[in-house]
């Protein structure tokens, strides 16, 4: 349905031209929800909007429904593509009622839609997002969560082949927009439309899309499914990314003929034993995700599978805790349960669930520069 | 961000055009200018047979005395003065209306935006008649008061005279730019001064002041070009005391007592004038730069805390009132009391006295029927013309990626630049050298008017910024073209900023003078002149009548400006 291929663009800045998105492909299939996924500034919406026509790349070709929009001598006007887009501010036009900010793709079209066909289709796309009440409301009088469904009814009443959605819960706020990543999601799947979007929240990306491509300084980073994505992270930058997660460095103190290494983490004297592919004395970093970290004020059983410290901070947050342990040197964050023995200064154990853990060659400490550590 | 070949057709075509129009608006003129000042000799045009390349024009410029014996020191004067006195008035009553808890602050400010809205020749003919040496309302008063005899004491034909009238004049202009800069302080500033225990005197010296010196020089800067430019009060007034500043300097170039039109001098004259506002007017858009990133000033919309007066109440209100009462209510009232008595005075006056004929002969004149329609069709047609012009080349600005916007942009603030005086003489060296039968038309007045894109560039930029640009592109992602995307998103949210625009444009052309008179013939005469015409004709209660009648016609556009300009934009 879409096909991105080699699509290069960059900006000039103070210091001469920034590689906004660097050679960058990926191929939507009919049907597919597909999200790009990075921080701030990784390119994700300039590739969204080469994809709409609103900019132009200057290298790699565009492809929407087997017609090319877009590659070295061709390029199709935003207006002419078979898009529909939600913006991240919404842009519901001020001056205009629900209705007619509904019926606008569908007024502009040439040949005309006649009357009755364009006030049949506007009310069905109301009604599907639940708004057929509101028609005449100005949009001057909507809220947050009403002018989404706006904007997502004025992107999808003209049929486009292509839905594409920028940050679209990201003007939400926190209670709403849990509501409405799940109306989305039932939404698209319901309507049978191909849509790109872009986010930077992962849990938006994971749950709604079908592929998520995880984006970094312009390049595709990792692509993939969600679960595959997040049980199997490629690069460090993308298991940091998708959870939030702790990131302890050490070296590879040895390695067993079953693939199991023993892994010194520094300053702590900790050791983690756990299948891995590094060579003994490599520099690498662990990533533990708070939710595979286990709290205990007694050691447990096998202690290789654990590592103790001392409880530095906490924040109540309802049901769960958030406690920050330090390791000897290093703090990590684990969720747990409410406990009231837990208090700020008790000595604590933090059991690991070893299946769980990632390891990543790097030194990511300046000390270690080299790679490679004494046994 | 639009760059060209991501326009469409349609678009390209109505930029090239909007491109075209402005250019051939303002910079053509000037280019006339620049080549009439090098071409000779003087009562030649440029293009004319005979004419040549001279320097003769320029060199007269350097070597001629009066220019550095009187004209010189006549404008520096006329003008340090006026911005002075000017810029005193117009900080204080925007400070009391917008600040203050003064009464009555919406009237205050319709009354003060009075001396804008009129044509300058207005005014400045209804303080001659309260002004004059022998026969002034004001001076009789003063007189009768102290028993004096003979003349005086007030003296309008002087340069203090010139200059008090020019400030009463140019107020309300600093009025509006500085109440919006009053507007968008922050009133916590003030409120600490006077939770510290400062009166509110001292809070205006030590905290209002300080704060806001930044955003005042901008303004400063921008007045003291216009005075530089001004030239109805200068020739009204200013000549019959003898006094000789640049604009009028141009003008009689123009139209000598006794000789052909030099046009050679008055462009080599105009040129000095143009750099000088060009370098002016650089200044000016780098300081408000500056001032729009004072931390101060956020632009938001603060609800009004408001300092109270308190004991100042009364003097207050008698500074407001004294402003008031000298550039609005007096003016208006001698000039309708002339209108009906002429110069019978209101306190002896009888009701013998009471004539309509001055009313009886303006409207048995057909240059009165003529002037009215010119007045009202010249104003419109080239308010629509820049507000058109001036709204697409603020999206051009403020939306494109073009190469040559900021050459656009440039040109654009280039026209405040341009006195009045100067873009009549362009547009006259321009059409009486192309033979297309336009000179002395109504049409090359709307031509000549229509140089004036500053303003509504300004506003049609601060316009787009508040309209996301996410709107704009949610039209082209439905299918929009670029002409439907401006017919169906862009100018509806436009409207208030772009009817700003006009109705200030409109207002402008209303009042014009200079251009008219620059350009006059026989069938392009407008209000303005006419009123100058029949006051130099010695025919005071025809002239009061005619400035009554402007003054009637001028007064219910105040309160539609109250509403859209003041609170709104104007300031931009």
């Amino acid at each position: 349905m879409l096909t991105v291929k080699g699509l290069a663009k960059s900006f000039p800045t103070g210091e001469g031209a920034v590689r906004a998105v660097d050679g960058v492909s990926f191929s939507v299939a009919q049907g597919q929800c597909y999200a790009l996924l990075g921080p701030s500034g990784c390119g994700k919406t300039t590739i969204l909007r080469c994809v709409a026509g609103l900019d132009r790349g200057e290298q790699g070709s565009i492809a929407i429904g087997g017609r090319v929009v877009s590659d070295a001598g061709r390029f199709v006007p935003v207006h002419e593509r078979s898009i529909g887009m939600v913006f991240q501010s919404y842009a519901i036009w001020p001056h205009l009622d629900v209705f007619d900010n509904v019926a606008y793709p569908l007024e502009v079209e040439r040949p005309r839609v006649a009357r009755a066909a364009i006030e049949q289709r506007v009310m069905d796309v109301l009604a599907l997002v639940g708004m057929e009440t509101m028609a005449r409301r100005p949009a001057t009088r909507l809220s947050g969560g009403q002018q989404q469904r706006v904007a997502l009814a004025r992107a999808i009443v003209r049929r486009p082949s292509l839905l594409l959605l920028d940050e679209p819960l990201s003007n939400l706020d926190a209670r709403l927009r849990d509501s409405m990543r799940r109306e989305l999601s039932t939404l698209i799947r319901q309507i049978g439309v191909t849509a790109l979007f872009v986010t930077h929240d992962q849990v938006e990306a994971l749950s709604l899309a079908d592929r998520v491509a995880v984006l970094d300084q312009g390049r595709i980073v990792q692509e993939g499914a969600p679960a595959d994505i997040y049980e199997r992270p490629k690069t460090l930058f993308v298991a940091r990314f998708l959870g939030g997660a702790n990131v302890l460095a050490g070296c590879i103190e040895e390695r067993d003929c079953q693939g199991r290494v023993r892994i010194a983490l520094d300053g702590g004297g900790h050791r983690l034993t756990l299948v891995a592919e590094q060579r003994p004395g490599a520099r690498v970093q662990v990533v533990l995700r708070p939710e595979d970290l286990t709290l205990s004020a007694f050691a447990p059983a096998d202690d290789r599978n654990a590592i103790s410290g001392r409880i530095a901070g906490l924040a109540f947050q309802g049901s769960n805790v958030e406690y920050e342990v330090d390791v000897g040197g290093a703090l990590l964050r684990v969720l747990g349960r409410t406990h009231a023995d837990l208090v700020l200064g008790t000595p604590v154990w933090i059991a690991i669930d070893m299946r769980r853990v990632a390891v990543f060659c790097g030194a990511g400490e300046p000390s270690a520069a080299d790679g490679i550590c004494r046994v | 961000m639009h760059k060209l070949d991501n326009l469409d057709l349609t678009a390209k075509l109505v930029l090239a055009v909007v491109t075209g129009a402005a250019i051939y608006l303002i910079a053509v003129p000037l280019a006339m200018l620049l080549f009439a000042a090098f071409r000779g000799p003087a009562d030649y045009l440029p293009f004319e047979p005979g004419a040549r390349w001279t320097l003769e024009h320029v060199q007269a410029l350097f070597t001629d005395p009066v220019i550095y014996t009187r004209i010189l020191p006549d404008t520096f004067i006329f003008v340090a003065g006026t911005v002075v006195v000017a810029f005193a008035i117009g900080f204080g009553l925007a400070w009391l209306v917008e600040r203050t808890d003064l009464p009555a602050r919406e009237i205050w400010f319709a009354l003060i935006l009075f001396p804008l809205l009129v044509p300058a020749p207005v005014l400045a003919i209804a303080w001659i008649f309260l002004m004059g040496p022998n026969a002034g309302w004001l001076n009789l008063a003063i007189r009768a008061a102290l028993g004096l005899d003979g003349s005086g004491p007030i003296n309008i034909f002087s340069m203090g005279g010139l200059i008090l009238c020019q400030a009463l004049a140019s107020a309300p202009f600093i009025f509006l730019l500085l109440s919006a800069t009053l507007r968008t302080m922050d009133p916590a500033l003030e409120e600490a001064s006077g939770a510290s225990g400062a009166s509110p005197l001292t809070t205006f010296g030590r905290v209002t002041l300080p704060v806001l010196l930044p955003g005042l020089l901008a303004p400063l800067i921008l007045i003291t070009l216009i005075t530089a430019e001004q030239f109805e009060l200068p020739l009204i007034i200013g000549l019959p005391a003898k006094i000789n500043v640049f604009s009028y300097r141009i003008y009689f170039e123009l139209n000598p007592l006794s000789s052909l039109p030099n046009y050679g001098a008055a462009a080599a004259l105009s040129l000095p004038f143009v750099v000088l506002g060009v370098l002016l007017l650089m200044l000016y858009n780098r300081l408000i730069r500056r001032a729009d990133s004072f931390v101060t000033m956020t632009g938001k919309g603060y609800r009004q805390r408001r300092l109270p007066l308190g004991a100042w109440r009364i003097p207050a209100l008698a500074l407001a009132a004294l402003y008031v009462t000298l550039a609005a209510v007096l003016p208006a009232a001698v000039l309708l009391w002339t209108s009906f008595f002429g110069y019978a005075l209101p306190l002896s006056a009888t009701s013998a006295d009471f004539s309509l004929e001055a009313y009886r002969q303006l409207f048995a004149n057909r240059a009165f029927w003529l002037g009215l329609r010119n007045t009202f069709l010249v104003a419109l047609a080239s308010a629509l013309i820049v507000t058109a012009i001036g709204g697409l080349l603020g999206w051009i600005i403020s939306r494109s990626q073009i190469r040559f916007r900021h050459v656009l942009d440039f040109v654009s603030v280039l026209s405040i630049g341009i006195p009045a005086v100067i873009a009549g003489l362009g547009v006259m060296l321009l059409y009486l050298s192309l033979p297309i039968g336009l000179y002395g038309s109504v049409a090359i007045l709307i031509i000549a008017y229509s140089y004036r894109f500053a303003t509504t560039t300004r506003l049609a930029r601060a316009g787009f910024l508040q309209i996301h640009k996410e709107l704009e592109e949610a039209s082209a992602t439905s299918g929009a073209r670029w002409l439907a995307t401006l017919r169906r998103v862009l100018i509806p949210l436009m409207l208030p900023a772009l009817s700003a625009g006009f109705i200030l444009l409109f207002i402008v052309g209303v009042r014009e003078f200079t251009i008219p008179l620059v350009l006059y013939s026989q069938d392009n005469v407008v209000l303005s002149v006419l009123l100058w015409q029949l006051f130099q004709s010695g025919q005071p209660a025809p002239s009061a009548a005619l400035a009554s009648i402007i003054v009637a016609v001028v007064l219910p556009v105040i309160f539609v400006a109250r509403r859209t300009l003041a609170r709104r934009t104007l300031a931009e």
